[in-house]
């Protein structure tokens, strides 16, 4: 027997994680179920008064009230679906919302080791796309499951009133109906991955052969890759319609139960009026009962129904919760903040194996000594660990051997020195604001004076003028009313009003041209008394501008010959 | 759509023909089944009122249900099923003649940009889902509409046309105008996502800097705030294609109430009840017109554009009757002015002669057309202006393929399709032995990064570096048995023994007779050739 606690955790994380986010909005979702009751009561207020007003017809009555009171049973049950569903994709919202706070918790707490060491694509979708998709399950699975449990029997109830046969037909439909709902489940999902896999082997052949459209040309292949891509598609052809087939038939059966209820509640009915059915019941039947039955029995099956078309929802929202409530289950301890050094301090690597996290290569024996006021190069191919070098200093790479030391101290495991360090990645950050809020990111107590005397200091001095809207200049989304060289050095001036000893930088002449990399290396080189600093670079000129460089070979791989 | 259909010489057409059919007929069966069973009601109460029971012939209308029943079900089985046939019959003759034309209109060997690339896929899919979003259940909902309708009339011709602007207004001007407006939303919203998700990219990229800042909190937070704002436009998008389906049954319901209404008392009290059934059941399957209408102009546009791909020409134009060239040597150029775009950059006028046993090396700076130049020479784009032959044929009477057959170009950023370097090089030659791959492979200097992998010749194309893929796509070149091996920019990021190398093995290459080869460089590094005729051309 499998146990609860046997599944695997994902799983279960997720589940935990869809049953949190979901907390916020149980109230909310209680009553969207109550609503979307009410809409089917309405509908059975309309069967009522249909038949009702359709049996006056029969006796040759205007049937006036009945029918006014049908056109507003449905006019009311119009408001409660409308009610409904404003109110789940509120919900949905809610929910999604809720997911995100928890990763904007994480990165409260974890800072940037939350991040590290994951492809930056991966996070943006994780935060964007997957979180998205657990709204559907709240504003749409949560509802329509609740509804095809309880509409059915809301159904059943009713119809029991009219006709106990009837109900007993439904009721026999009813006791199948949780085979119905596993039966859809599988069918949307095998249809859906179905379409889904003959479509990425169909997109990625098509998209391949056109992307080198050209160069199958230039080889006078475009004849034989056509062939190969109707054959592929022909195929696929083959194979997906074997899938969908049997796939669609799950489905039909459904269609079935729900076309074959309606005829059977009508031939019986319309037997007892003529009064031959064979057996004998017990309930003599009127129009107006018959004609009650008729209009609700196909609800019966309408919510099942429409759940179908909900499972692929369910299934993005059950695999985002599991990815996200993982990640943020795992969220890594955030490094300690060591006490801002007063004064440049030397950083020596001794034989330090370097790995972004544990287990994996990295950059093997590093050994050198970055005293204050120099400037240290670290080149090598990518992979080589450069860049786990500068994230040991900030405790987000394991050392697996040798040691850090700072100023003759060792840096113990979890130790960040991000409070003494200024960090320049390839491309700063620049929020959108006006220059001032940018370059007060690191110093928020900084006066106007400072700035302008960091930007004059960086060779931007001409941006701090008045002429130029001065501080209160507009960045743009992301900066990019300056250009590449400018974003740099303005990286480089933000460092010099935050007082950092340490700068660590990450490619930052990677974006550049020629003459912004040798400017933004002067500059670099004024700064350095009083500061240690670490570049990374693929760049001779850059490597050059160091007063040692440190070579790194990659590690990981081996050359067979 | 139809325009596409047709143009790809309409594949499938019982197919289509079977699912249109099917979809409209289980349509009809489910709103004849409720008319019908409503009729049947009635008349037997009616029957039984009367003391009639016996007498009334309930045996056929109690059967016709039942054959409904089952009708509905098969009928949209058989729609689903056959739909989905007819769509992937389509696509099997639409994807192999898109990519068939991209190939024969592109000029040169450049690949297509992702952005063109990711717009055709898009269209492609709309275009394929047209039928199963917008035909099929149009189709459906048409066909219902008209049966209630037309029952209606039977009963009360008033009302039938009351029921039957009801289905213009609600069935189409009102999800028509839904989309509309949708489609304007939805720009708006399509930017709110693109901003978040753009901020939300940043604020990941930089998470690093932003932690020793300490601003990734408060930078997180605001991020989050932009996603909770993109959310809420994307959900106004949906809202009112789920709606219009309560307020369409809401209709349809009203509209037979005032049948009800309207008739009373009137002899045929059972058609009247039909009548009031087959308008709910009508109604109801109306409700999904709103996502036709969203489709609907989606799959047009998409079709559009696909057809105006479907029927761009040749470029350059081939001569209607090809004639084969056993040589296309000397290449002779005569006043020839490239350029890469239309009215671009155009090169000078060039006289160019290249005969077996030459090496023609053009130099020149970046962007002067250099790699135009070449593709030009294999006939794979037109020449602005100048005459250019083969072997004494003109460029214009013959034809793409007969040039390529004695020609063959190893691109500066070669596009290999995914696969391992064997398929890759076989590109060019099918059925080529492990004897001339190997041969190829040590012509183009590849065989030394090539035996550092294990897996050697099954590597994944990949996994191989700028100047690694620039070798293979020469040995590629050289598989092609060409007369004219064009090489793009062969040298340029290689270290100086490597150039030699590759210098003295292409020297050997040449050195059976009837061969020739035109290379471009950059920098000003030519390495040494060895007994062959060198002619330098520079290109401005």
């Amino acid at each position: 027997m499998v146990r609860k606690d046997s599944k695997p955790p994902g799983r279960a994380l997720g589940r935990a994680g869809l049953a949190r986010w979901s907390r916020p909005v149980r109230t909310r979702l209680v009553l969207v179920s109550i609503l979307n009751l009410a809409g089917l009561a309405g509908w059975a207020g309309f069967a009522f008064a249909f038949a009702e007003a359709l049996s006056e017809g029969v006796r040759g009555e205007t049937p006036g009230l009945a029918a006014g009171l049908g056109i507003c049973a449905l006019a009311f049950r119009a408001v409660c679906l409308w009610l409904s569903d404003r109110m789940s994709t509120h919900a949905g919202r809610i929910a999604a919302s809720a997911a995100r706070c928890e990763v904007a918790i994480a990165f409260q707490t974890s800072g940037a080791a939350f991040v590290t060491g994951m492809a930056p694509g991966e996070v943006s979708s994780r935060i964007v796309d997957r979180s998205a998709r657990l709204a559907g399950w709240v504003s749409g699975w949560i509802p329509g499951m609740r509804q095809a449990i309880l509409g059915p029997i809301l159904i059943l109830g009713v119809a029991a009133s009219q006709s106990v046969v009837v109900a007993l037909i439904l009721f026999v439909s009813l006791a199948a109906l949780p085979v119905f709902i596993w039966l859809t489940a599988s069918e949307t999902v095998r249809v859906a991955a179905a379409e889904q896999a003959a479509l990425e082997t169909l997109a990625g052949s098509f998209q391949s052969r056109t992307a080198c459209a050209g160069t199958l040309r230039a080889f006078r292949a475009v004849g034989r890759e056509r062939d190969l891509l109707s054959r592929l598609c022909v195929d696929l052809e083959t194979r997906t319609l074997a899938v969908l087939r049997s796939a669609f038939l799950s489905g039909a059966v459904l269609e079935f139960f729900s076309a074959v209820s309606v005829a059977l509640a009508a031939v019986y009915v319309g037997f007892s009026l003529l009064g031959i059915f064979p057996i004998d019941t017990g309930e003599t039947l009127t129009l107006r009962e018959g004609m009650t039955l008729l209009v609700i029995a196909p609800e019966f099956f309408a919510p099942v129904r429409r759940l179908s078309a909900l499972h692929h929802e369910r299934a993005a929202a059950v695999s985002a919760a599991e990815v996200l409530s993982e990640w943020i289950e795992k969220a890594p301890a955030p490094g300690r903040r060591l006490e801002p050094l007063a004064e440049a301090p030397s950083l020596r690597f001794v034989q330090a194996d370097v790995a972004r996290s544990s287990g994996r290569t990295g950059a093997k024996g590093i050994d050198f000594e970055a005293r204050p006021g120099e400037i240290i190069a670290l080149v090598g191919p990518s992979g080589s660990g450069k860049t786990a070098c500068l994230l040991a200093l900030l405790g987000l790479a394991s050392v697996e051997r040798g040691g850090i030391y700072v100023n003759g101290r060792m840096l113990r495991p979890g130790e960040s020195l991000a409070d003494s360090v200024g960090y320049v990645p390839q491309t700063p950050w620049s929020g959108g604001g006006d220059l001032a809020a940018d370059l007060r990111l690191a110093a928020p107590e900084a006066g106007d004076q400072a700035l302008v005397e960091a930007l004059q200091r960086v060779g931007l001095g001409h941006l701090g003028q008045a002429s130029d809207q001065g501080l209160k200049r507009q960045m743009g989304r992301s900066g990019e009313t300056l250009s590449g060289g400018e974003r740099q050095k303005l990286a480089l001036a933000r460092i010099l009003i935050g007082g950092r000893r340490i700068l660590l930088l990450d490619e930052p002449t990677a974006h550049l041209d020629e003459a912004s990399e040798a400017s933004f290396l002067k500059v670099l080189r004024d700064l350095a008394p009083g500061r240690t600093i670490l570049l990374t670079t693929h760049r001779p000129k850059s490597a050059q501008a160091a007063d040692h460089i440190v070579r790194l070979e990659p590690s990981g791989g081996v050359r067979l010959s | 759509m139809i325009g596409l259909w047709t143009l790809l010489g309409r594949p499938g057409p019982e197919r289509f023909a079977a699912a249109l059919c099917l979809s409209t007929v289980s349509a009809i069966a489910g709103v004849a089944l409720l008319g019908l069973s409503g009729w049947f009601l009635a008349a037997s109460a009616l029957a039984g009122l009367a003391g009639a029971g016996a007498a009334f012939n309930h045996l056929i209308p109690s059967a016709a249900i039942r054959g409904l029943a089952f009708t509905r079900v098969l009928a949209r089985y058989g729609d689903q099923v056959i739909g989905h046939a007819a769509i992937l019959r389509l696509s099997a003759v639409l994807r192999p003649a898109l990519f068939e034309r991209a190939a024969f209109s592109s000029s040169g060997m450049r690949a297509t940009p992702s952005g063109e690339l990711s717009t055709l896929i898009d269209d492609v899919e709309a275009a394929e889902g047209g039928f199963l979003r917008v035909v099929s259940p149009a189709a459906a909902a048409a066909a219902s509409a008209l049966v209630a309708i037309g029952w209606t009339t039977l009963a009360d011709p008033v009302t039938a046309w009351t029921a039957g602007i009801a289905f213009m207004v609600f069935g189409f001007l009102l999800p028509w105008s839904v989309s509309v407006r949708t489609r304007r939303l939805a720009a708006e919203a399509a930017q709110a996502q693109r901003e978040a998700r753009e901020v939300v990219s940043r604020l990941v990229e930089n998470a690093l800097e932003l932690d020793i800042l300490k601003a990734l909190d408060r930078e997180a937070r605001s991020a989050f705030t932009r996603m909770d704002d993109a959310a809420m436009a994307a959900s106004r998008l949906e809202a009112p294609h789920r709606r219009l389906g309560a307020l369409t049954s809401t209709v349809g319901g009203s509209v037979a109430a005032i049948l009800l209404m309207r008739i009373s008392g009137s002899a045929d009290t059972a058609i009247v009840a039909g009548a009031a059934l087959s308008l709910i059941a009508a109604f109801e399957a109306c409700g999904a017109m709103a996502r036709v209408m969203d489709a609907a102009p989606r799959a047009r546009d998409a079709s559009a554009r696909l057809l105006a791909r479907l029927r761009q020409v040749n470029d350059p134009p081939d001569p209607p009757q090809g004639i084969s060239l056993s040589t296309v040597l000397p290449i002779s150029a005569r006043n020839l002015v490239v350029s890469a775009i239309g009215d671009g950059h155009a090169t000078s006028p060039l006289n160019l002669d290249c005969e077996a046993g030459s090496v023609i090396e053009i130099s020149g700076p970046s962007g002067c057309g250099k790699t135009t130049l070449l593709e030009t020479l294999a006939r794979l784009r037109s020449p602005r202006s100048g005459a250019l032959s083969y072997g004494g044929h003109r460029f214009e009477t013959v034809r793409t393929a007969a040039v390529l057959e004695h020609v063959a170009l190893a691109p500066q950023f070669p596009e290999f399709l995914p696969g391992s370097v064997r398929e890759a090089l076989c590109l060019a030659c099918p059925d080529a032995s492990d004897e001339d791959l190997d041969q190829a492979i040590e012509t183009s200097c590849a065989g030394e990064f090539l035996r550092a992998r294990s897996e050697g010749l099954e590597s994944d194309v990949s996994l191989f570096s700028g100047g690694e893929r620039r070798r293979l796509a020469i040995a590629r070149a050289v598989l092609a048995r060409p007369q004219v091996l064009l090489l793009d920019e062969p040298f340029s990021g290689l270290e100086p023994d490597l150039i030699d190398r590759l210098g003295l093995s292409l020297s050997t290459w040449i050195g059976v007779s009837g061969r020739s080869i035109v290379y471009t460089r950059h920098e000003p590094i030519t390495p040494d050739w060895r007994g062959v005729r060198l002619v330098h051309f520079q290109l401005v």
